[in-house]
């Protein structure tokens, strides 16, 4: 079971080293002993141009669990993001995330990761995840933007 | 026509794919059951195509199937997503796992790429077909790890490395090549110092043999330096063998008694021995002088306990010797002038003596009986003399014995008749001062009802001689006593009261009333 899950991950970060998309980053974790931690990684996803949120690095953790490709990898933002769609633990809820919705195991990182991109300005009504942003979003679409721009600025690369 | 095909390669494809992981297993086999690769961690030569990559492990396929959608995976990777989930992990089209094809030809493309051993890192720069590296594995690869052959070392080493430990094995057996024995390599240096075969060079004659031969010539060497045959006794000489019995035997002070020094060593040998044999039994009888020790102490007790009673009976009985005399003597008395009457006073031995009536029978009679009589009490033996009693010394003592035991008892039941009365005057006290608790405790509270009783006027007075022009100054101070006194009176009765009903807090209630009479009385009275 392990065998793949770890073998997997020796690919993506082989297949993310050779090409990943502009902007981005991905390394997995470091253990207390130097070597790396394959079920853990860091990545940043940065804000589309033109939208609110451009300027911004958004970091997250990826936690995959022993049972990967076959079940979907947790992602986290750290710290919590102000977004509709992520709860307040930082845990996005996005489709393709979800193991019993969008989830198959042919789903790249780097597919997860462009699509958290596209969620951020294109986020989903239909799956409120943090009262706070969606209400905002919902009411005042105005004050809604400034305080993503005003997020962006904090999280500047 | 085509359905027919399909199930052909189906069938096809399941013995193929049986053959191959036998053939795996084969190839695998020799070394341990573990594989002798893991197919997911290859390297290839060439940089990943997509189109040959498997979704899920993302490799180069490895006996790809296909399923129903026609997407296509590894073998080992669908059925371990299936096992999660029974979607396709592309499409999520529901799998049935016992319908997945196996796609020859793209097994075939993928066979044949071109991988590095995968014992590159450890300096192999083998590369071939992926369906070759088994059979470069078991057979060619030097880089794989092997145990060394000897049982003793067993040391993890790479296969090219093998030859070259076998070398210098420190476990591997040699020849010793003097006595061709098989020696290990790390001890062969010690062999050489016990070898038998080795030859060895007397230090006293300079003459050479073989180390087994030595063994024996050492015993006989003419040259080798030995003490006097007759050191033992004293005789200091020493020199080479041949000298001894050359020249020293005819000089030598000991040689002339020679006789005499043997006999007296035979004597103190014997001596020795019998000394030792005295001594093993000497530490034989200890314990048991320990155990007479020990009766003789036990023995001495009783006759102290004896003589403790006797004084004490004597006192009782006004000198015990001549009670005991007495009795004695009436207990022969009585038995010689009628034993059949003593016999008839017991039951159980009337046929006896009716069928018997000889002597002894009489006699054995007659011993039960005072048997019994002693155990039936020492008092009343001693006021009636006892009858039929033939006072051997035992059993006056056990007679002693169980009176000092009913004594004892009766001891005993005092104690405890004392200890029970203890006990009840403690309850009694103890109930007792609880009352007089209870008691203080109703008075206390009478005394501090009054107490709020004499505060509530001393106030009240007060506050008569500051507002209303009223109360004269020199009349003031009778005012108060007065109703002072009033105050008193009524807390007295008020406590009296309480401390019958056995409320104290309740008499601050009725006293209230009486203060406003008290006032009146003394506005009436001003």
């Amino acid at each position: 079971m392990s065998g793949i899950c770890r073998s997997r991950l020796a690919e993506e970060r082989k297949q993310w080293r050779k090409d990943h998309p502009f902007g981005f980053y991905a390394r997995p974790e470091k253990k207390a002993d130097g070597t790396l931690d394959l079920m853990n990684w860091q990545v940043g996803i940065p804000g589309k141009a033109n939208t609110p949120w451009e300027g911004g690095v958004y970091k997250l953790v990826l936690i995959f669990p022993e049972d990967y490709p076959s079940k979907p990898p947790k992602c986290k933002f750290v710290p919590p993001l102000f977004h509709p769609n992520v709860y307040p633990s930082g845990t996005v809820c996005l489709s393709i995330l979800n193991e019993e919705e969008g989830w198959k195991p042919a789903i790249t990182i780097k597919q997860i990761l462009l699509g958290i991109q596209d969620l951020l300005n294109d986020p989903n009504p239909e799956s409120p995840a943090q009262s706070e942003a969606y209400v905002m979003f919902k009411k005042d679409k105005v004050s809604y933007e400034k305080r993503v721009r005003q997020q962006a600025k904090e999280n500047a690369a | 026509m085509a359905a027919e095909q399909t199930r052909d390669t189906i069938t096809r494809t399941a013995s193929s794919s049986n053959t191959t992981t036998n053939g795996d297993r084969k190839e695998a086999a020799p070394t341990s059951d573990e594989p002798l690769y893991d197919p997911r961690s290859l390297q290839y030569l060439e940089p990943t195509q997509t189109s040959l990559q498997c979704s899920v492990c993302c490799e180069y396929f490895t006996q790809p199937v296909s399923v129903p959608c026609g997407h296509t995976f590894c073998r080992g990777c669908i059925l371990q997503a299936l096992e999660v989930s029974p979607g396709c992990p592309l499409c999520r089209t529901t799998i049935d796992p016992s319908a997945l094809y196996e796609v020859i030809a793209l097994s075939r493309i993928c066979d044949e790429l071109p991988v590095y051993c995968p014992h590159k890192t450890l300096g192999c720069n083998h590369t071939c077909q992926r369906i070759q590296l088994g059979k470069h594995l078991k057979d060619d690869c030097v880089y794989i790890g092997t145990l060394c052959r000897v049982e003793e070392c067993r040391k993890k080493l790479l296969k090219k490395d093998l030859s070259e430990h076998m070398e210098s094995c420190p476990y591997k057996r040699v020849e010793c090549l003097m006595c061709h024995a098989k020696v290990q390599k790390s001890q062969l240096s010690e062999h050489h110092k016990t070898c038998p075969a080795e030859s060895v060079t007397c230090p006293h004659c300079d003459t050479t043999r073989t180390r087994l031969r030595h063994m024996d010539h050492i015993k006989e060497c003419p040259r080798q330096i030995i003490p006097c045959s007759l050191s033992e006794f004293g005789c200091p000489w020493k020199g080479p063998r041949f000298d001894l019995d050359a020249i020293h035997i005819p000089q030598c002070p000991y040689e002339a008694i020679r006789g005499f020094l043997e006999l007296s060593k035979s004597r103190m040998e014997a001596l020795e021995q019998e000394n030792q044999q005295l001594r093993g039994l000497f530490h034989g009888m200890k314990p048991q002088v320990q155990q007479l020790r020990d009766q003789v102490g036990q023995l001495s007790e009783s006759v102290q306990l004896f003589s403790h009673q006797e004084q004490q009976i004597g006192g009782v009985g006004g000198g015990f010797g001549q009670s005991m005399l007495g009795y004695m003597d009436m207990g022969y008395r009585n038995y010689h002038n009628n034993p059949q009457q003593q016999l008839y006073r017991n039951d159980s031995f009337d046929e006896g003596a009716g069928e018997g009536g000889d002597h002894e029978d009489e006699m054995r009679a007659a011993l039960a009986m005072e048997r019994r009589n002693n155990s039936i009490g020492a008092e009343s033996m001693i006021s009636n003399g006892g009858p039929g009693v033939r006072g051997s010394v035992a059993d006056t003592q056990e007679l002693l014995i169980s009176e000092n035991e009913r004594i004892r008892s009766e001891i005993e039941t005092l104690t405890a008749g004392l200890a029970s009365l203890e006990l009840k005057q403690n309850m009694a006290i103890m109930t007792e001062s609880m009352r007089l608790q209870e008691e203080v405790q109703s008075l206390r509270a009478v005394c501090h009802g009054l107490r709020m009783q004499m505060h509530y006027l001393l106030l009240e007075q007060q506050n008569n001689r500051h507002h209303p022009p009223g109360p004269p100054p020199p009349g003031s101070p009778a005012g108060g006593n007065a109703n002072m006194q009033q105050g008193m009176k009524g807390g007295n009765n008020g406590a009296g009261g309480g401390s019958g009903g056995g409320r104290p807090l309740s008499t601050s209630g009725p006293l209230r009333p009486r203060f406003s009479d008290g006032i009146g009385r003394q506005e009436t009275k001003l």
